[in-house]
């Protein structure tokens, strides 16, 4: 009895499958092992990873190496997908003229306008003039508090803007209560001279006055053109808890709107669109094209650069020319990031209209040959370059009990969404659309403005919760979790991630119901869109409904919250949609691993 | 009925009113309200410990001379354990330290996220 081996490489993980051929000629499954992929898919330093996994794989089921009678090797698919995102819009400040920002403890609420004078210089003030007063770090809250008390006797002080975190502490000193706000980082910036407005929202509210370009024109009586050029500055507003708007006769802030470009489609259908139509239309154009042949963008654009830094990448993987590389899928997705505003005084971002791309490229064959020959050597057993990878996922996906066929596959992994559709008579149908798990991760990211990508990929697989004692948490689902002994307080009051290794703290604060509703959207314009799509596209007569079976297989499928959002979205088609069991104990786990193993039966020669 | 007020207790033995001030001020600036109390003897750890168990808050502070320390009630070192241990402490903080100490013991009670300082 010798053993066989199954081995598929993913963009992001090894999956063996280890099966025996009893003496009745069935075959039974001893084990499996998951590892990450060394190297880019299909290239010769995935053979560390295979080996780890098929030791780990072996020595689980209590065999040694030198039983494997044959390893059999996924014929990947030659299709490799990458990201990118680019803003097409930004704010610009000359003259910096507003800050909104939330430091924690502001203090006083309304709203105050007035000429900004320093403290330093507060002595040279006029009378009968309304003031604002701008206060240095250096200073002593005491000594501040005091020497204000003093001069509102002569000066007309309406508010004050601080550098130090002391708003609070200067309030509680002062006779009479005016809005401050602290916290403001550059303070040296702030023109001195010029008429501000500023406003402290009351607790538990976000700035109403300076908000609203009506607000601002009534405090600073603006007339209607310099009210629609502060339009810009509104909209940044909403949402803050205080905010200073600085009236600069030269200052002009203003929305640039990029030359995003145009995306055009060498298809059945040659179409050309233009990327500020937004991700639906460009996704319109693309399904009307037909069979695409090639994607480019309008060169010296956005698009333009996205796609060629596409290409370069996956010129550089295939060994091919940048431009024998034919990018012939792509999904676009409309998405927001924050980006530091031009010339801020307290570190301000604004959300700026943003485009994320996932793009397919269709290589020559992956050169898995060469693998299976350096892992032959390494091993001195007999590795075969077998079956195609969707066919094998069809395969395994079949060992999910209560399955049939006709059956739909929907393999979610890293790269690429794939669906093969097994009939009848055993022929297959299938696809692969450009975005997954990788472009989940990157609109994570950048809607979050998370500073590494490693916290956005933790956030897409682990549920969230809140540490709101050293002894108590609240999960995102409502529900509280206690515990015996204290929490770390290095993570108290922050948003923690509930891995199994234990909680993971977010550093950004960011409010848990913002982080669930941006991570629950990016998955549904990522993996709804793009499950629909690669169905269609299989389907008979491209009509969903004539699919009677959907199994999820693959990496994302083992989400924790995505194969519930496919099923509620197919329900509506009376498709039964579910996470696969591989072999009925895997998950959606090692179809094609399992897929490959399966195949050797009808092979002889084994 | 006793009426206690909602405070953050600060039990002192010739503290450092430098010190003493920050700590108070980082309090303050987060809204919270606290007591001082001052004790002829006892080192920071356990004027701390005491403080801790009279807060209606369960947070307390204990400063002897420079060195502070600022203990939750019923935070324990291991599960299980009866041994308390201090959330923080310093032996001569700056004054940076020593308002940071006192803005963390009220954002423990507002459920904020702790100041930390590099």
């Amino acid at each position: 009895m010798r053993l066989i081996a199954g081995v598929d490489i993913g963009n992001s993980t090894t999956e063996v499958c280890i099966g025996e051929r009893g003496a009745d000629g069935r075959i039974v499954f001893l084990g499996s092992a998951l590892r990450p992929t060394t190297g880019t898919k299909g290239t010769l330093p995935n053979v560390h990873g295979i080996k780890a996994a098929l030791l780990a794989a072996v020595s689980a089921a209590g065999r040694d190496m030198s039983e494997l009678s044959v390893i059999r090797i996924n014929e990947a698919a030659p299709v490799i997908g990458d990201t990118a995102m680019e803003t097409i819009t930004e704010t610009i400040i000359t003259e910096s003229s507003m800050i909104g920002h939330n430091p924690s403890t502001p203090a006083g609420a309304g709203t105050a306008v007035g000429e900004i004078v320093s403290y330093g210089r507060l002595y040279e003030a006029k009378e009968g003039t309304p003031y604002l007063v701008t206060v240095p770090r250096t200073a002593d809250y005491d000594t501040v508090a005091a020497t204000v008390n003093r001069m509102a006797q002569r000066l007309d002080i309406r508010g004050m803007i601080m550098q130090a975190d002391e708003a609070v502490l200067v309030e509680n000193r002062l006779q009479k209560k005016i809005p401050i706000i602290d916290e403001v980082r550059h303070i040296e910036r702030i023109p001195e001279g010029k008429t501000a407005a500023i406003e402290v929202a009351l607790p538990g509210q976000s700035v109403r006055m300076l908000s609203n370009p009506y607000g601002i024109a009534t405090l600073l009586s603006l007339d209607a053109a310099a009210t629609k050029s502060v339009t810009p500055i509104a909209k940044s507003l909403i949402g803050k808890r205080s905010a200073v708007v600085i009236k600069s006769p030269g200052g002009i802030m203003k929305e640039n709107i990029l030359p995003a470009g145009a995306v055009s489609f060498e298809a059945t259908v040659p179409t050309t669109v233009n990327i500020d139509e937004g991700a639906e239309a460009i996704m319109r154009a693309m399904a009307a094209a037909g069979e695409i042949r090639n994607i480019h963008g309008q060169s010296a654009t956005n698009v333009g650069q996205m796609l060629s830094r596409i290409r370069d990448g996956m010129a550089q993987v295939s060994g091919e020319h940048a431009s024998d590389v034919r990018i012939t899928d792509m999904l676009a997705v409309d998405t927001l990031a924050p980006v530091a505003i031009a010339g801020a005084l307290a570190g301000e971002t604004c959300m700026e209209k943003a485009v994320g791309i996932a793009a397919m490229v269709r290589t020559r064959q992956l050169p898995m040959q060469q693998i299976a020959d350096a892992l032959a050597r390494d091993l001195n057993t007999r590795v075969i370059v077998a079956g195609v990878e969707a066919v094998m996922a069809s395969l395994g996906a079949l060992t999910t009990p209560g399955t049939r066929v006709p059956l739909a596959i929907l393999d979610m992994g890293g790269g690429s969404t794939d669906a093969a559709l097994i009939d009848e008579n055993g022929s297959v149908e299938l696809t692969h659309c450009a975005g997954a798990g990788e472009l989940v991760s990157m609109l994570i990211q950048t809607e979050l403005g998370l500073g590494a990508r490693t916290t956005a990929e933790q956030i897409k697989k682990y549920p969230l919760g809140k540490v709101e004692s050293l002894f108590h948490l609240r999960l995102e689902s409502g529900e509280m979790q206690f515990f015996d002994g204290s929490i770390d307080p290095r993570l108290f009051g922050h948003v923690v991630l509930m891995s199994p290794e234990g909680m993971i703290r977010i550093d950004e604060d960011i409010p848990m119901e913002k982080i669930v509703q941006v991570r629950r959207e990016a998955k549904r314009k990522v993996f709804v869109t793009n499950a629909l799509r690669a169905l269609r596209r299989v389907a008979p007569e491209h009509e969903l409904r004539r699919i009677p079976n959907v199994v999820l297989v693959g990496g994302s499928a083992e989400d924790f919250e995505i194969p519930e959002m496919l099923m509620e979205e197919f329900a509506s088609y009376r498709i039964v949609c579910g996470r696969g069991n591989i072999r009925g104990s895997e998950g959606p786990r090692n179809a094609v691993a399992t897929g490959l193993v399966l195949s050797s039966m009808g092979e002889a020669s084994v | 009925m006793i009426v206690k007020k909602p405070t953050i207790v600060i039990y002192t033995c010739q503290a450092d009113e430098t010190l003493l001030r920050e700590v108070c001020a980082g309090i303050e600036e987060e809204g919270v309200l606290y007591e001082l109390a001052s004790r002829s003897f006892g080192n920071a750890d356990a004027l701390s410990l005491l403080a801790c168990d009279t807060s209606m808050l369960g947070v307390g502070i204990g400063m002897n001379g420079k060195s502070m320390s600022l203990h939750i009630k019923g935070m324990n070192v291991n599960r299980g354990s009866d041994e308390t241990m201090a959330l923080f402490a310093y032996e001569a903080p700056s004054v940076d330290e020593a308002r940071g100490l006192g803005a963390n013991g009220a954002r423990v009670i507002k459920k904020r996220p702790l100041r930390l300082l590099e």
